[in-house]
């Protein structure tokens, strides 16, 4: 029996090498990053390729080695991009991901778990003064960790802050120096084959900070568009571009941490446009996930709606309850009230409050306000409730959730890691084939791809069936 | 063989593709076929068993051969996009009104539309 290969040279139609119509439209369409087959309406992705060649209105005109291998840079170039904004949010995920231990054993979940059990435990000997003391010492040292987790969250604030303005002038040393090329290339005919490797040089390490798209001149000069719409490079002058801190949200949140911004040589905010490369990922951790926790101009964030529910159902029910002595309770925690973002940060054991004062009792008996506390983390009651979960569940998706995106990313890193390799696998193939060995080669990858994708389909389809077949426990 | 050396040897199988695509050569591809080939072999023999009597390590890997395979899938793709996009740049002759690519007669046999 022949090789595949071999059999495809001499048995298959060339119609067989190729996808219908359908399937290359929804591949125009579904995956934008790829760079490859270029529809004409799918001008994303012809754009970059630059065809001097021109493949545009249908002219064949040969194209070059030169523009093959242009081909090949833009490939290794979109995927440099994907793979910078996957390390960039995986590094800054890990850390935050630390803060938040799903296993509910440190950091504020542990705490809270551990308060809610002194709470039952006080329940049990509400006049006891070593369980008394525990309820203080525990709500001490919840109040502690949600400081502390506010610290660090502001913390890394901070570092991503920094790291993005180290992207931002790390883009624009490269389009300086991708300016200065296209000047050099401009004085020289034919273009100088130094300064074309640097300029592609210049070109993937850019690729690796930020999503651009690049066109060529016929002198080879390199017209740069940051988000394929902001000019960074036309010619030899050069669009730079800034960070900034210190913008107003739009929000009512005082004290909240302006979102980042990335503005271009007009001040104009370009933010939205920047989605890939180290600068597309830090922004996404920096404006999307962090703000999720901490908060913003328009969000309280996750961590200061748990402190501030679990502050404020304690203080309510102990408040409502009475000592065992007859007094009226006092509020376990304070906070400042200044803004919904400061909560977190500010969440401390209340100065006024003694052992002594802590309030088991209410109407429903001598140790009622102490079990409704040691009951508040699993109560579905509604004002017990955030955002229709129990405290200790929203306290575990709030970890669970950060844990999957610093997964996700990692993931994506592995992945991209593994596709820029492919990439500038295939970058040496066409580098390396003269023309008459080409079409076949073309042909024969195409075939082999085909089929490897269409038996991984069927083991992802197997390993589907497998999964179904796993008794169900519990 | 147990259940949980058909779940080895399937990992193996994907580890041993995914190395081949980094080679993208037609024998590299060939190879990985081939590879690919004995994993869908694999699978279905675990598949037309039951399921009573597995250790807890085979849940688990079934996991990670699914999202193995996934990854895979999308490195083909990625793979076959760049082909393309090559063949089109190389043999390329134009557009359908719809847009589709076309491809020179020379290079293919017959003129065509993708």
């Amino acid at each position: 029996m022949g090789t595949l290969f071999g059999a495809l040279n001499n048995s298959l139609s060339a119609l067989e090498a190729f996808q219908n119509a359908m399937d290359v439209a929804q591949n125009n369409v579904s995956n934008a990053s790829t760079p490859g087959y270029a529809s004409q309406t799918a001008t994303f992705v012809a754009d970059p390729l630059n065809l001097t060649g021109g493949l545009d209105g249908g002219v064949a005109s040969g194209p070059t080695q030169s523009t093959d291998s242009r081909y090949a840079d833009q490939a290794v170039q979109t995927q440099m991009s994907l793979q910078g904004s996957f390390t960039a949010q995986s590094t800054a995920l890990s850390s935050i991901q630390s803060l938040f231990d799903v296993t509910g054993q440190t950091g504020v979940i542990g705490a809270l778990n551990n308060l809610f059990q002194t709470f039952s435990a006080w329940a049990t000997t509400p006049d006891s003064s070593s369980t008394q003391q525990n309820v203080l010492s525990q709500a001490s040292a919840l109040a502690q960790e949600f400081q502390s987790a506010a610290a660090s969250l502001s913390q890394t604030t901070g570092q991503v802050n920094r790291q993005i303005g180290s992207a931002v002038q790390q883009i624009n040393a490269l389009a300086g120096q991708i300016a200065n090329d296209n000047a050099a290339l401009s004085q020289s005919s034919p273009p100088d084959p130094g300064i074309q490797a640097n300029l592609e040089s210049s070109l993937e390490s850019l690729s690796q900070l930020a999503n651009t798209s690049v066109t060529f001149a016929a002198n080879g000069a390199a017209t740069v568009l940051l988000g394929g719409q902001t000019p960074l490079v036309i010619g030899n002058q050069q669009y730079s571009i800034q960070a900034n801190f210190s913008g107003a949200g739009s929000g009512g949140n005082p004290n909240a941490v302006p979102d980042a911004q990335i503005l271009d040589s007009n001040g104009t905010d370009i933010t939205s446009q920047i989605s890939q490369g180290t600068l597309g990922g830090l922004l996404n951790v920096r404006n999307t996930v962090l703000p999720s926790l901490q908060g913003n101009s328009q969000q309280q964030g996750a961590l200061n709606i748990l402190a501030q529910q679990v502050a404020d159902r304690v203080n309510q029910i102990l408040t409502a309850g009475t000592t065992p002595g007859g007094a009226p309770g006092t509020a376990l925690f304070t906070y400042s009230s200044a803004s919904p973002v400061d909560v977190a940060a500010t969440l401390a054991l209340n100065p006024a409050i003694t052992a002594s004062g802590l309030a088991p009792a209410n109407g429903s008996g001598g140790n009622g306000a102490a079990l409704q506390l040691s009951n508040l983390g699993d109560s579905t009651a509604s004002g017990d409730e955030i955002n229709g979960q129990t405290i200790v569940q929203y306290a575990a998706s709030m970890a669970t959730q950060i844990g999957q995106q610093a997964s996700d990313a990692q993931t994506g890193q592995t992945l991209q890691t593994q596709l820029v390799s492919q990439a500038q696998a295939m970058q040496t193939q066409i580098s390396g084939v003269n023309l008459n060995a080409e079409a076949a080669l073309i042909m024969q990858l195409q075939q082999g791809y085909d089929a490897a994708g269409k038996v991984v389909t069927v083991i992802s389809s197997l390993a589907t069936t497998l999964i179904n077949m796993i008794p169900a426990t519990g | 063989m147990a259940p949980r050396q058909y779940c080895e040897a399937a990992e193996g199988g994907l580890a041993r593709a995914g190395q081949l695509l980094l080679n993208p050569t037609p024998g590299a591809l060939e190879e990985c076929l081939q590879v690919l080939t004995e994993v869908s072999e694999t699978l279905e023999a675990l598949a037309t068993g039951t399921s009573r009597g597995w250790d807890p390590a085979v849940p688990l890997a079934v996991g990670r051969i699914q999202a193995g395979a996934r990854a895979l899938g999308l490195r083909i793709e990625h793979g076959s996009k760049l082909v393309r996009g090559w063949k089109q740049l190389r043999c390329g002759e134009g557009y359908t009104r719809r847009g589709l690519p076309t491809f020179a007669e020379q290079e293919t046999g017959r003129h065509m539309e993708a």
